[in-house]
């Protein structure tokens, strides 16, 4: 027998922490955008509960001591997202997805796996009322049709249900996304 | 009254197959409120050292050490029970090459019971303990290779006379990755695992008291058998032939499949012997089970391009079972199966010998074999 | 069959499946060192004598230390502090727990609370998803309706009444140790009952196949239980007494329920748990009813799976001699005729269809009325995530109108 080394510190991923940490700010943006531009994802938003937190991160979020990327974002009013930043707000959020581990969000989000294959490979887990999360994926849904070319969406929604003035809404939410308004 | 009873049936651990299964573990380990894992891995698999430490970039996992567990050590257990207190870990991860197998689950009891294996059966009455008192066991987590015994996944622990049998020897999860069985030793080989996983789904499947559970993993690792023979990538064949390998010990530790069948792992043959005599056995068991398999039956024939089978009658399905089964070894095998009463004899001959302590079994088993030879 | 290139499985419920296995139950208790377990049940398992057959076969010094048959129907905290408060008081050292999901699940809760020393047995510390993180006392479950499948899930979910909330606990720890399959638990089980838990097994074994998370070892365990559902639930049904029917049905329910723990339910259950909710159809009821629709539906995306199930449901021969493309509606009007056939074993008491199905008074609670608001609920209910294809509002609502009328889905 022979010891090979001791006390291996876990490290960094450092490129694809930094891709998350992108994705999902742009994620964030974009749903904060998509609540004022779509009428559908309004409706949607108005039946979640009030001033409902949620968020997505990976693991190991919420160690103490980890940095890890996250994204959150919060109902105001009677139908809007604000985009809450990318750490923890005091309160616990509503409802939280959490990526097992960082190589699986990269895979999810650079549109290697699809969300659905995810979701059958347990990829991730989610803490929180399901009603919440379906809300919330079908809000995705309809942010990722807007924001991403067909055969990529494809990738990330079951079915692509074309809306109403998509390409001039995708433009419009391009803009709002980048410039955070 | 004619009761129904079936054996019980139990999977001690939990199975994560596939792309990035690895990546998992550090979530794993904090479900078993573990953090600092003591890494050991064989000598014949050095590569899998990369690829775990890999796999836990990123995460809250520090690797208390890394061992290099060479083959027959004969204090290993002792040696890594020490390091493990020496380096304060919590958590056992092993790469499941077989001897090193015996030593982690004998360090396991060590560390948990306060005994080791040889410990334990020097102070034990009995021939065979077949339950420890109930403890915390150190979380233990196995990353599979495929090979010919597959000893990482049973509850059980061989100690030349003596057995141990605990719920508390299984691994907690079992990770069957891509990356580390394409590069295991016995990757080029994969057909003998292959092989293996199916005699031993066959064995399972001729109990016929076997709880449905236990036969429906048997058929698990046949359907993955035949999933390896199309694979397209030798990750994928070695992973799906490492699932078989894992299903298929799964059922067989459920069931108490045909005594002359149980002998095959304690008798010195060669492989093609024991091929031989599982084909023997399994024609001649099978006509009894009732099969509802049609497909897999299709599948295993179209495979080994020998057409398609008549499904008129449940009798004909099995015998077209059989010899789809037959044909699937003579794929994996080819020109090597020979049945005849020359294996038989080889087998009679090398059953005196063995170390089998039932004289009842012993007994069956002979006079299986003299049936055999006699024909 | 294809299988996906990536799964996890677990089930490390120890089974006990037979005639006779409630007197082994000492015997399992004294190899998880237990002597004093608490018994956790119904009035009605109570009276039926099940407690004395398994003290039957307790050991020397081993005794049942109380039992509570005070579960409400819908497990909750409050009952989990006052069984907490028992337990303690009566030493108990174990919890067997004989009955249905609500027993089981508060059962799991009140292990929560003794095991990790819970002041009051407050365990709202641990709600949430992977908070159990270490071995629990020993439970033991025999379930009782051969359906739910709950002995075989890491859930449990329990109502906080004060707060008005469902608390839903998940941890690998929740798992029974060991469960108990007996014909005669489930022998006084009245036919219209067994047909409609019947069901609810089938139904999880059919999801459990066809909807995404689908793995190798769950597709086995899925399709024989469907295998011996289709065989003996009309047995099980039409002759009560019969305890291999009894013992099989018990058996199937829990493959199927260690099948869909592992891979998950799909739109069968989005619809019905609505249906339950908003109108108060028994579960199994409207499994029964909705499983051929889910099938039909799916069957443009998962055409192979779900043309499969019919080899399992009726036999080889028919499935062989059944064209490719037309064996996903023939494996649904496999499980309309089962339906059909439970309807004349039970004198017609089972529903077939919602507008067929009255309730104990005679009514019908489900109106036509009543189903835009069914499929405007129903989406938001975590299993349609698992459905092999998007259900939205819509589409809920033309699968509810099939299933209301009993007509094919087009």
């Amino acid at each position: 027998m022979k010891i090979l080394k001791k006390e291996i510190h876990p490290g960094k991923k450092r490129i694809k922490n930094f891709y998350v940490s992108v994705m999902l700010w742009f994620v964030g943006r974009a749903l904060q955008a998509v609540s004022k531009i779509d009428p559908e994802v309004r409706k949607e938003i108005a039946d979640l509960p009030e001033n409902c937190l949620i968020g997505m991160s990976v693991y190991p979020f919420g160690e103490p001591g980890q940095k890890a990327p996250a994204m959150f974002v919060r109902k105001t009013g009677v139908d809007r997202f604000r985009f809450e930043g990318r750490k923890a707000p005091a309160d616990k959020p509503d409802f939280l997805i959490t990526f097992k581990n960082i190589d699986t969000a990269m895979l999810v989000l650079t549109f290697r796996e699809k969300t659905t294959e995810a979701q059958a490979y347990a990829r991730f887990t989610a803490d929180g009322p399901l009603a919440i999360a379906c809300t919330f994926v079908r809000i995705l849904n309809r942010t990722e049709i807007y924001l991403l070319p067909k055969p990529i969406a494809l990738c990330a929604v079951r079915r692509y249900d074309s809306p109403k003035h998509k390409h001039s809404n995708r433009i419009r939410l391009y803009v709002r996304t980048v410039l955070g308004f | 009254m004619n009761e129904t009873v079936y054996r019980n049936f139990y999977v001690g651990s939990k199975i994560i197959s596939g792309r990035y299964a690895l990546e998992t573990l550090s979530f794993e380990l904090l479900q078993q409120n573990a953090r600092r894992p003591l890494c050991l891995i064989p000598e014949t698999e050095k590569a899998a050292a990369g690829t775990i430490r890999k796999a836990l970039k990123s995460t809250v996992t520090v690797i208390g050490a890394v061992l290099i567990c060479g083959r027959d050590e004969s204090d290993l257990p002792e040696k890594i029970a020490e390091v493990y207190r020496e380096q304060n870990c919590d958590s056992l991860i092993a790469v499941a090459e077989a001897s090193l197998m015996y030593a982690v689950k004998s360090a396991r009891l060590k560390l948990s019971a306060g005994k080791t294996a040889a410990e334990i059966g020097r102070t034990a009455a009995a021939s065979e303990i077949t339950e420890l008192p109930p403890q915390q066991v150190v979380p233990l987590f196995a990353v599979a290779v495929p090979s010919v015994e597959a000893t990482y996944y049973p509850h059980e622990l061989n100690l030349g006379e003596k057995r141990i049998l605990s719920p508390a020897l299984f691994a907690n999860t079992v990770f069957v990755d891509p990356r580390i069985t394409k590069k295991a030793s016995a990757r080029k080989e994969w057909r003998k695992p292959a092989a293996a996983a199916l005699m031993t789904a066959v064995w399972a499947l001729s109990d016929m008291q076997s709880h449905p559970a236990a036969r429906a993993c048997a058929l698990s690792a046949i359907g993955q058998v035949c999933e390896a023979l199309t694979a397209r990538s030798r990750a994928e064949q070695t992973r799906l032939v490492c699932n078989a390998q894992i299903f298929s010990k799964t059922a067989l530790i459920n069931s108490r499949p045909f005594p002359a069948v149980e002998l095959l792992p304690l008798i010195q043959v060669s492989e093609e012997v024991r091929i031989g005599i599982l084909k023997t056995v399994f024609e001649k068991e099978l006509t009894g089970l009732s099969f509802g398999y049609a497909d897999l039956t299709q599948a295993v024939l179209t495979l080994c391009g020998t057409g398609s089978f008549d499904n008129s009658s449940p009798q004909t399905v099995k015998n077209s079972f059989t010899n789809a089964v037959s044909a699937l070894l003579e794929k994996l095998f080819p020109g090597k199966p020979a049945a005849g009463s020359v294996i038989w004899k080889q087998t009679a001959e090398a059953l005196p010998s063995s170390y089998l302590n039932d004289t009842d079994l012993k007994n069956e088993c002979l006079a299986f074999l003299q049936s055999q030879i006699g024909e | 069959m294809k299988t996906l290139p990536y799964f996890e499985f677990q089930s490390k419920v120890k089974i006990l499946a037979g005639d006779g296995r409630l007197e082994k139950i000492g015997e399992e208790l004294e190899k998880l060192g237990s002597r004093c377990p608490m018994i956790l049940s119904s009035r009605t398992i109570a009276r039926s004598g099940i407690p004395e057959m398994i003290a039957g076969g307790y050991r020397q010094g081993m005794s049942t230390g109380v039992i509570d048959t005070d579960i409400p129907a819908d497990s909750d905290l409050e009952t989990v502090k006052r069984l907490t408060a028992l337990y303690k008081e009566k030493n108990c050292d174990a919890i067997l727990a004989i009955g249905g999901g609500s027993v089981i699940d508060t059962a799991k809760g009140v292990n929560i609370a003794v095991s990790l020393d819970c002041p009051e047995g407050d365990i709202n510390p641990y709600a949430g998803a992977g908070m159990v993180k270490q071995k629990l006392k020993p439970l033991i479950v025999v379930p009782t309706t051969s359906g739910s499948g709950s002995e075989a899930t890491i859930v449990a979910v329990i109502a906080d009444r004060k707060q008005s909330k469902k608390l839903i606990f998940t941890s690998p720890f929740l798992l029974p140790d060991i469960a108990v399959l007996d014909p005669r638990v489930t022998v006084s089980l009245p036919p219209l009952l067994t047909a409609q838990t019947g069901m609810d097994a089938l139904t999880h074994a059919c999801e459990a196949f066809f909807c995404l998370a689908h793995n190798p070892l769950s597709d086995s365990f899925a399709l024989e239980a469907i295998r011996k559902i289709a065989e003996y639930l009309p047995r099980a049904v039409a002759s009560p007494e019969d305890t291999k029917a009894r013992l099989e049905m018990a058996i199937a329910s829990n493959l199927a329920g260690i099948a869909f723990s592992n891979s998950m339910v799909g739109m069968v259950h989005t619809l019905g748990h609505t249906v339950g909710a908003i109108t108060h159809v028994p579960h199994g009821a409207c499994m029964a009813i909705l499983l051929p629709y889910a099938m039909e539906y799916n069957a443009r995306k998962e055409p192979e799976r779900i043309g499969y199930l019919l080899q399992a449901l009726e036999n080889e021969k028919i499935f062989l001699e059944t064209p490719k493309e037309q064996r996903p509606r023939a494996a649904a009007d496999a499980v309309r005729r089962l339906n059909a056939e439970l309807k004349k074993l039970t004198g017609g008491a089972h529903a077939v269809c919602f507008k067929e199905y009255r309730d104990r008074d005679g009514n019908s609670p489900v109106t036509e009325e009543l189903l835009p608001k069914i499929a405007y609920e129903a989406v938001n209910d975590g299993s349609v995530f698992y459905n092999p294809e998007e259900l939205s509002r819509e589409d809920a609502l033309r699968v509810l109108t099939a299933a209301y009328e009993g007509t094919q889905l087009n």
